[in-house]
This record gives C-alpha cells, structure tokens and sequence, in this order.
C-alpha cells in the first residue's frame, strides 16, 4: 500500500490552508490571527516529519513516533490561546476585533445594556434595586425576548444569558428586540423622570448615545426622535394641554402617557420611513395643537443640534433633515441641498475638465502634426531646387551637347520634378492654413471668375476623355474670399472629377446663390464613394486611389479658414456631388 | 504514548467549548463545517495512533486509511476557510 499518495495530498492541502490564513492575516494583522497562524505553520512540518520518519526512521526505533502527540498538543494549546484572546477582545470590547466580528443583534443588545445600565446606576441609590427589578421583570413578562437579563450581584443589568440564548438562533428579529428594549428604556426613563429634571436626562442620554457603535446607531433612531427631540417639549406642557395633546394625537404605535412621556417602542413593527413619516406627522400635528409654532420649532432645533455627532450623520444620511417641516433646520437643509449641488457642479466640472484636456491633447497632437509635415516639405523642397537646377541647365546643354535618348530621359525627369514640386507645395499649404498662418486676403469676385479660369485647364483634358462639361452659374453669385486660395479648393475637386470620371463620363459644375451664401457644386458621374470613406476623403494623405491624397484636405481648409462649409453626397456606381458653400456678397 | 494521546484527545474538548463560545457572539457561521474538519482529523490522527498504542509498531495499511481521513478533514477544512475567507471580505467592505 502506497501512503506516499495521500500523504503528499495532506501536506499540499495543509500548505493551501496556511495560505489562505496568511492572506486573512495581511489583511486583519489581528493579533490572535497569529496564534492560529503558527498552528498552521506547524501543520505542514507535522506532514514532512511523517515523510521522514515513515521512510528512514520507522524500521530503527518506534520512539521516533512522540513526536506526533507531541506536536498535535502544542497545536491545540495554541489554539485555546488563540480563542481565549479573541473571546476576551469580544467580551471586553477591547482591540478592534469586536467591532469586526461581533454579531449585529449582540451588538444592539449590548448598546441597550449600556444605556440602561447607566439609568439603574444613577436610580437604584435612590428608588433600590429591587424597585428596578421589579421594572424588569415587568418587561420580561411583556416581552419574553428579554428573559435572558437579570440584575446581578453588583446591581447592574446582564445580558449574557441572553446574548447565548439569542447566539443560537440562526435569525433573530432585530426590530423586536428592538421595542422590548425600548419598552424597558422607556420604564426607566419614567422612574427616574421623577427624580431628576427631564432635560438632564436628555444630555445624559446625549452622553451615552454618543458612544454607541456607528453599526447599530440606526436602530435608536425612533428612540432619539421622540424620546429626546419631542418628550422633553411634551414634558413641560401643562397639565390640561397635556390631556389635550393626549386626546387630539391619534398615531399608531406613538402613545403619551399622562406624565408626558413617550411610549413608541411598538413602532418598530414599521419600515425605517413609516417610522420617520409617524414622527413627522406627530411633530406636525403637535405644532399645529399648540399654537405656539415658533417656540416648539426653536426648541425642537436647539435639541436637534445637540445631538451627538454619531447621530447626525445618520439622519443626514437618511435624509431626514430635508423631510422636516419649514422653518426647522432650515440651514442644515441648506447645507445639505448645496452640498448636493456643489456634488453635481464638481462633477460638471470634472466632465469639462476632462473634455478640455482631450481638446488640448487633440490640439496638440494636430500642432505636431503641423510641424511635422512642414519640416519635412522644407527639407524636401531645398535638395529638390539643386536637382531642377542641374536639369534645366542639362536640358539646355549648357553642360554639354545631348543625344535624344538623354533628352528625352531628360523631359522626364522634369515632368516628375515638376509634379514632386507641386505635391510639396500643396504639402506647405496644410500646416500654414491648419495654423491660420496664411493672411487671407479677402475680396469680393464673381463666381464665373474663377470657374471660367479652372475650366480652361481642365477642359482638354475632360475633352480627351471625351467627358461632356457642363457649367451653370448664376450671374449674382459673388463670393467673399480669397480669390486664389478658392480657386485652387474648387480646381481640386474639378481635377479629381475629370480625373476619377470614365471616359464619355458627364460631369456639371453650378454655382447657385442661396441667401448669404453661394453654393458650388461639381457632380460627376464616376464611380462614387462608400459612405463609411466620405468623412475620411478630406482627412490629409487619404487617397482611395493612386495619389498623395492631399488635394481635398487642401480644399477643405481653404473652404473652412474662410468659414465654409465642404462635403459629399454620392451612391457608389452613380457618381458624386462634392458642394462647397461660401460667404457670398453681403 | 498513551497518556500523551489521551491528553491530545482531551485539550480538544476545552478547545471545542471556547469554540462554541466564540459562535455565539461572531456573526460568521462556519462553525458546523469547522467542527467537522477538525473532528475528522482527529479521528485521522486516532487512528494514526492506535498501532502504536496497542501493538506498538506500524501498521501500514491502517497509516494509509489515517491519511485518507485526514485528507478528508483537510479538505473540509479549505472549504471553511474559503468561506470565512470570502466573508470576511464582505464584511470589510
């Protein structure tokens, strides 16, 4: 039988185990984390010693086997250590551990323990514990859930029992415990009322709510609300406004009492905003019984702002500032809706901020762009001057006499000069109008002006193809602008249609007034563009086909620099419609 | 040998008190799956233990079988802690 099999298993699961234990320690660093930790560590050790011992040691002595409880001893000692350590930081309240892990329904019964333990301290010297016990028992009876407290030998309540009790229920219903606990707080507060003024109960109250866990704050909200925000005004009516208030005020789940105390503990059968809607209402209608409106909301705020910090955040939180009635906690509310806005303008302004910065970058990356493309046509166009030099002076045998083949090889290389020439002039013309560089000087001119001028060039050509030319102009159409740079945007577009436009192809060019504006339009009836190409034809060295693909992107920052506007209308196979639309006279 | 087995065996049941102790008041619950892991590597190492005590020599085949538990408890045991390990996360956030 092979036990190496299993064995190997054990030790890589154990290894697995430390691991996930170490990743729990880097995140917690808690110290009885490390307790459990070595007993981990140990655990892999305990395997690799098995290893050894079963291969070489097993056969010598049976002695070498101790070391196995051992071990398992120490590991379990550890482990006690390390419950022990977290037990007491639980129970103690001491460390960071119990906020943690402490289960929240233990928590709540804790937070209630303290408050009441602070009333039967300050109580029980004068009224006697047994009166106090009384008051619990009293409770027990009406709410079971509590059966698990009593008062102990130092005459101070205990809740152990209960928090066993309660451990072992999987789910425990938070809101009943909830109203038991604020029936029994409420019981309290009434017996001690009568020994001490109602408004140092509310700052001791204050005190002691101050200290309660942010995790379970929410639950003592109804007991703040009405026990110190309404009670201590209901507290000082008199007598025959008490009756009346009692009377008139019809709430379910709100009840005063005849000492003016407030009974609410059975609003915990509600959802968070039922409850707050009930307090509402109840201050509301409160205002509304006493006719001194102004008085109860002042004091209303004065204790609203007394309240310990824990809890304020909690109602901002809620919201339940803004759901008070006008005229209470005006400012707060509006801190609160300009916190909101200021909320909403930050993250405007983050937006614009961000859109401002993409322009930049898009601006900047266009600059270099620019004076990329400029440095290259200078450096281009200097070499370029010698090499036309040297062929003019070739062709003219200043240098020598030439054969006809040398000539010819010569008129050549003259007509590539001269288009190289040309495709870097048009290359300059890019950056200095994207620059506004370029000092347009404008002028008022006829339409037919400068179409008659590109008509002439192109139309030998167009004629060899045996393309059929037509121009329509109308006779106001005058344009503002540069007159050469528009004749070289609309010589552009004319070129590329007598070029692209097959033979016996038909192409028109009109030039319309349209208002303020005059459109000039060059229809072909060549192959056309795909839509996804017609935004792209105009971006600088896109070309569908053979050629630098500069000509329409010159064309398109001739007709923008003077605030125009270009684009292309086409159906593939049918032929395109290239407008451009420019300020005409005014 | 036996007494130390039977102290190993014992400082478990103190360990499994403070344990449930511990289960009431912490509101992660992997208690059940804890308690198995760690009872049936126990059993493991009980019967790891037995040859030696008994027949004091090995037993190979019995060894075998104790690993195999062992590794079972193992097993349940990175379950749990995945587990604890997830929820703890939780309750960080």
């Amino acid at each position: 039988m092979n036990a190496l099999l299993p064995l190997t298993f054990d030790l890589v699961l154990s290894l697995l185990i430390l691991l996930l234990a170490a990743n729990i320690y880097v995140i917690y660093r808690r110290q009885y984390l490390v307790w459990f930790l070595v007993v981990l560590f140990l655990t892999p050790f305990l395997f690799l010693y098995s290893f050894f011992e079963m291969m070489y040691l097993s056969d010598i002595s049976p002695y070498f086997v101790v070391p196995y409880p051992f071990i398992l001893i120490f590991v379990e000692v550890a482990i006690i250590i390390a419950q022990k350590n977290l037990l007491a930081s639980l129970k103690t309240e001491k460390g960071a551990e119990y906020k943690l892990l402490l289960r929240e329904d233990v928590a709540l019964i804790r937070a209630f323990e303290k408050i009441a333990n602070h009333f039967i301290r300050r109580m029980s010297p004068f009224v006697g514990i047994k009166n106090v016990e009384q008051i619990l028992e009293e409770c027990i009876e009406q709410y079971p859930i509590l059966s698990g407290c009593y008062i102990g030998s130092d005459e101070r309540l205990k809740v152990q029992m209960m928090e066993e009790l309660i451990g072992e229920q999987k789910e425990v219903n938070m809101n009943e415990l909830c109203t038991a606990f604020s029936y029994l707080l409420t019981k309290l507060i009434d017996s001690y009322s009568a020994l001490v003024p109602y408004n140092e109960i509310v700052e001791e109250l204050s005190h002691e709510i101050g200290k309660i866990d942010k995790r379970v704050i929410a639950y003592f909200i109804p007991f703040i609300l009405f026990k110190m925000v309404l009670e201590p005004f209901i507290r000082e009516l008199r007598g025959d406004e008490l009756k009346k208030l009692r009377m008139s005020i019809d709430i379910a789940g709100v009840h005063v009492n005849r000492k003016g105390g407030l009974e609410y503990h059975t609003i915990y059968a509600y959802d968070e905003t039922a409850m707050e809607e009930k307090f509402i209402t109840f201050l509301i209608r409160l205002l509304a019984f006493s006719g001194r409106d102004r008085e109860i909301k002042g004091k209303v705020m004065e204790f609203f702002r007394k309240l310990p910090q824990n809890v304020k955040e909690e109602m901002y939180r809620r919201e339940l500032i803004k759901k008070l009635p006008p005229g209470i906690l005006d400012e707060e509310k509006m801190v609160l809706s300009s916190k909101e806005k200021l909320i909403e303008e930050l993250i405007d302004r983050k937006q614009k901020l961000e859109e401002a910065y993409a322009r930049l970058a898009d601006a900047k990356l266009n600059k270099m762009k620019s004076e990329f493309i400029d440095i290259i046509a200078h450096e281009l166009k200097t070499p370029l001057t010698t090499i036309k030099t040297y062929t003019d002076l070739l062709r003219k045998e200043k240098l020598g006499p030439l054969n006809e083949v040398q000539r010819e090889k010569l008129e050549r290389m003259e007509k590539n000069i001269k288009r190289l020439t040309k495709l870097i002039d048009d290359m300059l013309q890019i950056p200095s109008i994207d620059a506004k560089e370029l000092e347009l000087r404008k002028e008022l001119f006829p339409a037919q002006e400068v179409i008659d001028a590109i008509v002439e060039e192109v139309e030998e050509i167009a004629r060899e193809k045996k393309q059929a030319f037509t121009v329509e102009i109308d006779g106001d159409a005058i344009i503002f602008g540069d007159k050469n740079l528009i004749e070289k945007a609309i010589k552009n577009i004319v070129v590329n249609a007598v070029k692209y436009t097959p033979e016996k192809g038909a192409i028109t060019l009109t030039a319309k007034r349209e208002g303020d504006f005059i459109r000039i339009s060059v229809a072909d009836t060549g192959r056309g563009i795909r839509s996804e190409d017609a935004e792209k034809i105009f971006e600088p060295f896109y070309s569908l086909e053979s050629g630098a693909g500069l000509g329409l992107s010159i064309a398109k920052n001739i007709v923008e620099s003077h605030g125009g506007k270009i684009w292309v209308e086409s159906t593939v196979g049918k032929g395109s419609q290239f407008h451009i639309l420019l300020r005409g006279e005014k | 040998m036996l007494i130390l087995t039977l102290i190993s065996l014992v400082l478990p049941i103190l360990s499994y008190r403070y344990f449930m102790q511990l289960m009431k008041l912490v509101k992660i619950r992997r208690s059940n799956f804890l308690v198995a892991g760690s009872a049936t590597i126990l059993t493991g190492y009980v019967f790891f233990m037995l040859p030696w005590i008994f027949v004091g020599t090995d037993i190979l085949a019995i060894r075998v079988f104790s690993y195999y538990v062992i590794m079972a408890g193992l097993l349940i045991l990175v379950y749990a802690v995945v587990k604890i390990y997830i929820d703890w996360r939780e309750v960080m956030k």
